[in-house]
């Protein structure tokens, strides 16, 4: 079984058998070759003979539907523990030349399938298998082993093989809301932050010069009157919109559900576009906003201390 | 609440669930099966086709238009309705036409319930054995070929229920989808795929026809069908028969080595009929010929020689009407033991034996076509000593009084036995005698009837009569039956004959002379033979003397006798190299090979090996289509390859201008391999040209075309490189 | 002729910005594709002494903005003022009316007036008080950026370091050079003594040419799977966008132009495509915890995705 991020399937690891229908072709062809015999018919040999070619020409080319096929591991979006996580791959052909009925799943019972077939003038053919499956712990996820098969072109043979990607999927921990009681200081701290975004004054910070596009009402006549130009009061926003998040925030909490409680947190912050900080033991990312901060603490909590935990 | 996500994800994917939720894709399945059938109406009765056309429309309304639901207990109702009309029509329900019969209706039957992909397979494998049961009616070049059709429809539509995307919206479900799909890119890409297996099966397929060991003999006997192959038959009643309907099936071919006879000389003998009962004439006598039996102790020896004429036998005849041909005849099945040959045959294949009234028989009954060759020398009498003559002369007691004394007193009149025949021949040249192919039924004294009151009839009325005249005054005579005429293929070199051809004539022992062909028929005035026989069978026209047979050139045939000949060309050179490959022919072809030392089992291992070679082949042959099979890419293939001989790699992410200056520096360049080998500065300047060329062609323009490549193609191959002299 | 000029001028560029002709050649390239050029680097490595020799080589009017926090957009592209003696506003033009023109310190400034800038540089002209005042041409930004993202600083966000098309670094210079640094002249008395090499025409003529270079289906084709690669890769965020791949395509055809070549070749895309698409992709944060083996993983595409044969 090969383990990488880029998996090229070869001979080696490449298995075929005779379906039912496979089963089922061998006992016609005896039939027909009873029938030719007794008949001594030569057209009838030679269709039997035909058909049994047929047969063992599909054999090279059940096996060359797989062979060949380079299945990449995707752009994982990472996800919380206990969702689904959209496994996600992308298949395209080595040869370019096309591959149908491609079947993969996580086991032989629930596969998906797909043709890869290329268009005309199209030198970049590559299609996306999405396995969903359920993540329930936080922390670098390793999806299990993939088994590919197809049985084009004409269903009498099976190939298939197993394989595995390499590179995890992080995933961040479960978001749980935090009870009332568990929360130590965090209260006073959003209190204070939200009586500060609640009140949105401004405070004075002198005069600029008027430039088009500026609303007349702040005009500082008494300024332009003074015919030193036009000039506008500016004014400095002082909405304090901040929080810090802490690992000491809960008491009496026991770890996983601790970094449950600081992603839900960290998660809620972010949907109110407020700047936060997170400080868990030995860690500190600094107070700032937007996706990538958010990223960085996610990220931060998945791995907190995963060596040790394991 | 969750982490945006960047891209939507979009997938092509299909579940498993899904695909088993999908309606089947009948229509491929409904034509290929239909188009399994279609050959095997022509040799089943006009019902089945019928029937089975009602069914597939049943079941394309139902299935495929939905327009209805058809009724759950209909296939059990559709299927006892049709064994009882196959027993109505054959009385049985075993035997081949029976038996394919029955195939054919259950099979058609089959697609009333398509409801999973087994169904498809099982109806769509089962299809090949239908294939071969069409094979057991005919073995025409035209079906033959005709079979590729249903095999590639077959397996289309084995291959299209794996397709995924077919470019219908599927997602639909629930929606039998009807749209046919065929020849839109993919579909078209898909066929030459399967053209492609079908060219790359053929070889293996020759391998095994060649080299397969093969049983003798049929594993069991099949219930007979006498009534299969319409030929001569074994028995004459001359009075019975009130239509005569000739078939214009061949009968035979004949091709001849060295000359070939004229006209009248057609005359192909196949069976004596020496006894007469009053109503039928029959064959009774099966002594063997002395002669032949005196050989046969040399069983081995392939050819034959009977009744060598020596020169002193054949004193008394004319020499120019003695002429000997030498030719070959493939004869279809008959059912019979009978072997025709060109009048007396004097050399035949060994399978053969052969009577002293010189018909040949096999031991067995001709079930398939037969080839032999052999000699003949028509005009000559023979057996000039009368065996048995009683059997030639004898006649049952109380029939035709009439022309019993009729006979008697002609036979007074005439001073010779010839002068007797003659007389009667000029009776029937001269009075009001007819040929005609619907004679009147006649009764018991069919010859008095004939002779005196009807005067119409075909060639066994005549025959017969003249015989049973012949007999009446103690002369030996007898019925021979076997073809008159023949019509060369213009096209080719070789004879055909008919079953339209059939003819009875006579045989009259004269004292010194021995067996003589008399034909009775023949001395019919021409103004009294039915016009329409006569452009119906136009070449049986030389049989009477008035009536001229014209040389025709090629270019004076209408078209459509045109095609007839070239159609007959085909399916007789298809059964001259194909059909007749049998048991024996592969063992000569093991000897030529000398592979006959081999077992049965060697020669299956062997074939297998070879199979296997060349399936490797197939296999090398695509890892080098491998990537994209322009010119270039093997070009740059090639030139890899003479670097790898210095241990030079170009990378494949390096350019070939990059390549050019890391390459002069030699192995001190960091990323060079450092066993590479310095070349020569002739070679690094000649590899910068061809290169150069490359990046022109590849770069300096949209596309480069083809000439382009192969040019490039050229200056690699040429290319010599060469090591740095230090 | 024009391409020895432009060699010349290279040439004469590297006595004054010692050790660094790459940058040196980039930095000509953008100039060559029309686009504006962003060098980030800590202070003091010769970012202004690079923009002001290149403007002088090539003959062209240079000014120079500093950025400051309190920058205002009016600041930059020139403000109306009420003039009594006519009684109207009367737009006086702004630094940025020039033909090439440095922004230092472009992180220090707002992001409005950062927008200010850039919203000339796409469009080349400037809008004020309902009328428009065209930019002059050629017009070339060459803005600098502190690598260190210090207290005060707002970065420019990724949207708007789109529309630089090359992002160079200078970086120390190596031992030799910094000694020639040390005891060679005044940089500045050299840049005094620049005669201009080539004129305006001249230089829109090679522009105008290297719009007509030659570029093959074969190019276009590495051109993509190197995109798609950015797309794929689990290394960033998002992929390169469709103006990024438009932006290495124009690189590349400066830089062929340069090499003297009338037409593309693959060597021409890898050796803009670092400088072109590093500031477009997005690093994820996350890069830290896949270790550390990936340096420079623009770079490793490169050795990644094979050159179509």
């Amino acid at each position: 079984m090969q383990i990488a991020d880029r998996i090229v399937l070869d001979q080696r690891s490449t298995y075929i058998l005779p379906t039912k229908a496979g089963f089922l072709l061998i006992l016609i062809i005896l039939l027909m070759m009873i029938a030719s015999t007794n008949y001594q018919n030569n057209l009838a040999f030679l269709l039997t003979f035909l058909i049994c070619s047929i047969g063992i020409v599909s054999i090279v080319f059940t096996f060359k539907n797989l062979q060949g096929l380079a299945f990449e591991l995707g752009k994982n979006q990472s996800v919380f523990a206990g969702e689904q996580l959209n496994f996600n791959f992308h298949v395209s052909s080595q040869s370019g030349s096309p591959h149908l009925g491609i079947a993969v799943g996580f086991d032989k019972k629930s596969l998906f399938y797909l043709d890869l077939l290329s268009s005309e003038g199209k030198l970049y053919n590559k299609k996306t298998f999405i396995l969903s499956v359920k993540v329930e712990k936080r922390g670098w996820y390793s999806a299990p082993k993939i088994v590919t098969t197809s049985c084009f072109p004409f269903g009498l043979l099976k190939v298939w093989s197993w394989f595995k990607f390499k590179s995890p999927v992080l995933i961040y921990p479960q978001p749980i809301e935090p009870e009332e009681s568990v929360i130590n200081r965090i209260a006073n701290d959003d209190g204070d932050s939200n009586n500060r975004t609640a009140n949105e004054e401004t405070e004075y910070d002198g005069i600029t010069a008027y430039k088009i596009g500026d609303p007349i009402s702040r005009v500082d006549w008494k300024a332009t009157a003074k015919e030193q130009g036009m000039y506008i009061k500016s004014f400095t926003s002082m909405t304090v919109n901040e929080s810090a998040f802490s690992w000491d925030d809960f008491s009496n909490v026991e770890y996983e559900l601790r970094l449950s409680y600081l992603c839900y947190l960290v998660l809620n912050a972010n949907d109110q576009k407020k700047m936060f900080s997170l400080s868990l033991p030995g860690l500190f990312v600094s107070k700032d906003s937007g996706e990538n901060h958010l990223i960085k603490c996610l990220a931060n909590l998945a791995l907190f201390k995963l060596d040790e935990l394991l | 609440m969750s982490v945006p996500s960047f891209q939507a994800l979009s997938t092509d994917q299909v579940s498993i669930e899904e695909i088993n939720r999908r309606p089947i894709k009948i229509t491929s399945v409904l034509i290929a099966h239909q188009l399994v059938l279609i050959p095997l109406y022509f040799f089943l009765p006009f019902w089945i086709f019928v029937f089975n056309s009602t069914v597939l429309s049943l079941v394309y309304l139902s299935q495929v238009k939905n327009k209805f639901n058809l009724i759950k207990g209909l296939k059990v109702i559709l299927t006892l309705v049709a064994v009882a009309g196959v027993f109505a029509s054959f009385h049985r329900l075993a035997g081949r036409d029976a038996g394919v019969s029955l195939i054919a209706i259950m099979y058609g039957l089959k697609i009333i319930e398509i409801e999973s992909k087994r169904d498809v397979y099982i109806l769509m494998l089962l299809g090949f054995f239908l294939l071969l049961a069409t094979f057991l009616f005919s073995s025409s070049a035209l079906i033959a070929i005709y079979q590729f059709i249903p095999v590639l429809a077959i397996l289309y539509a084995l291959q299209s229920i794996h397709r995924i995307d077919d470019g219908n919206s599927y997602r639909s479900t629930g929606v039998v989808s009807n749209r046919i799909t065929f020849f839109n890119s993919s579909s078209r890409y898909l066929f030459s795929q399967l053209v492609k297996y079908l060219m790359l099966a053929l070889p293996i397929m020759i391998v095994l026809f060649l080299f397969f060991p093969r049983l003798s003999g049929p594993i069991w006997k099949m219930p007979g069908n006498k009534n299969a192959t319409s030929g001569i038959s074994e028995t004459m009643t001359p009075g019975a028969i009130s239509s005569l309907h000739l078939s214009d099936e061949i009968a035979f071919r004949a091709k001849f080595y060295g000359d070939e006879p004229t006209g009248s000389e057609f005359y192909w003998r196949t069976l004596v009929l020496d006894t007469f009962d009053g109503l039928t004439w029959t064959h009774v006598n099966n002594v063997i010929s002395d002669n032949w039996a005196k050989e046969r102790n040399s069983p081995f020896q392939k050819i034959k020689t009977i009744e060598k004429i020596k020169s002193n036998q054949s004193t008394d005849l004319s020499t120019d009407t003695n002429r000997n041909y030498r030719y070959e005849i493939a004869l279809e099945a008959t059912q019979q033991n009978w072997l025709t040959f060109l009048d007396k045959p004097s050399r035949v294949i060994s399978i053969a034996k052969v009577l002293n009234d010189a018909s040949v028989s096999t031991t067995r009954k001709l079930f398939a076509r037969i080839k032999y060759r052999a000699e003949s020398q028509t005009g000559l009498s023979f057996n000039k000593v009368l065996q048995s003559r009683s059997l030639y002369t004898s006649l049952p007691k109380g029939y035709n009084p009439r022309s019993m004394s009729w006979a008697k007193k002609e036979r007074e009149k005439s001073k010779t036995d010839e002068q007797f025949i003659q007389s009667i021949l000029k009776k029937i040249h001269q009075e009001e005698y007819f040929y005609t192919l619907s004679p009147p039924v006649m009764d018991e004294n069919t010859v008095d009837s004939f002779l005196f009151d009807e005067q119409k009839g075909f060639c066994e009325h005549y025959a017969g009569t003249l015989v049973f005249l012949a007999r009446a005054v103690n002369i030996p005579a007898r019925v021979v039956i076997g073809y008159q005429g023949a019509e060369k293929n213009l096209l080719s070199d070789y004879w055909i004959v008919r079953h339209s051809n059939a003819h009875a004539w006579t045989e009259i022992w004269f004292a010194g002379k021995g067996w003589v062909r008399v034909d009775p028929t023949a001395a019919i005035a021409k103004h009294r033979i039915e016009e329409q026989l006569l452009t119906d069978y136009a070449q049986r026209g030389n049989l009477f003397e008035s009536f001229e047979f014209d040389s025709i050139n090629v270019g004076d045939i209408p078209f459509s006798k045109q095609f007839e000949f070239w159609l007959d060309q085909l399916d007789s050179g298809w059964n001259n190299w194909f059909l007749e490959y049998n048991l024996i022919l592969q063992k000569q072809l093991m000897t030529s090979l000398g592979l006959d030392k081999l077992s049965r089992e060697q020669i299956a291992l062997l074939s297998l090996l070879a199979i296997i070679v060349f399936m490797l082949f197939i296999n090398m042959n695509w890892r080098f289509k491998k990537g994209k099979t322009s010119i270039l890419f093997i070009a740059i293939r090639l030139l890899n390859k003479k670097l790898s001989k210095y241990n030079i790699k170009i990378q494949s992410n390096h350019g070939f201008d990059e390549f050019l200056s890391h390459l002069k520096l030699g192995n001190t360049h960091p990323i060079n391999d450092s066993s590479q080998v310095k070349l020569s500065q002739k070679s690094i300047r000649r590899l910068e040209t061809l290169l150069q060329f490359y990046l022109s062609i590849r770069y300096s323009q949209n596309n480069c075309s083809i000439e382009e490549q192969k040019a490039f193609y050229a200056r690699v191959k040429k290319l010599k490189l060469s090591r740095s002299a230090k | 002729m024009l391409n020895e000029k432009l060699n010349e001028i290279l040439d004469t560029l590297s006595n004054i910005i010692l050790g660094k002709p790459e940058q040196l050649k980039l930095a000509l390239v953008c100039l060559l594709a029309q686009g504006h050029l962003l060098i980030e680097d800590l202070p003091g490595m010769g970012k202004t002494t690079l923009a002001h020799a290149l403007a002088k080589i090539l003959g062209l009017e240079f000014q120079r903005i500093q950025f400051t926090s309190d920058i205002l957009p009016g600041d930059i592209t020139g403000s109306s003022i009420y003039k009594r003696s006519n009684e109207s506003f009367e737009f006086h033009k702004g630094p940025i009316f020039t033909q090439v023109v440095l922004a230092d310190e472009i992180n220090r400034a707002s992001p409005k007036s950062q927008s200010a800038l850039l919203e000339a540089m796409e469009e080349g002209q400037v809008t004020a008080d309902g009328n428009t005042y065209e930019l002059p041409n050629p017009f070339f930004v060459i803005a600098t950026q502190n690598s260190f993202h210090q207290i005060g600083t707002y970065p420019l966000p990724e949207s708007q370091l789109d529309r630089f098309l090359i992002r160079i670094t200078l970086g120390f210079p190596e031992r030799e050079f910094e000694r020639k640094l040390l005891s060679g002249n005044d940089s500045r008395k050299q840049i005094a003594q620049l005669q201009a090499k080539i004129s305006t025409d001249e230089l829109k003529t090679a522009q105008r040419n290297i719009e007509e270079i030659t570029v093959s289906e074969a190019l276009y084709d590495y051109l993509q799977d190197l995109i798609d690669a950015t797309r794929e890769s689990n290394q960033w965020s998002h992929g390169l966008s469709p103006r990024a791949g438009l932006s290495v395509l124009k690189a590349s055809k400066a830089w062929a132009f340069l090499q003297e070549r009338e037409f593309v070749i693959p060597e021409d895309i890898q050796a803009v495509w670092c400088a072109v698409t590093e500031h477009r992709l997005l690093n994820e944060s996350m890069d830290k915890s896949y270790g550390k083996g990936f340096s420079n993983p623009v770079k490793n595409l490169l050795q990644q995705v094979a050159i179509p044969r």
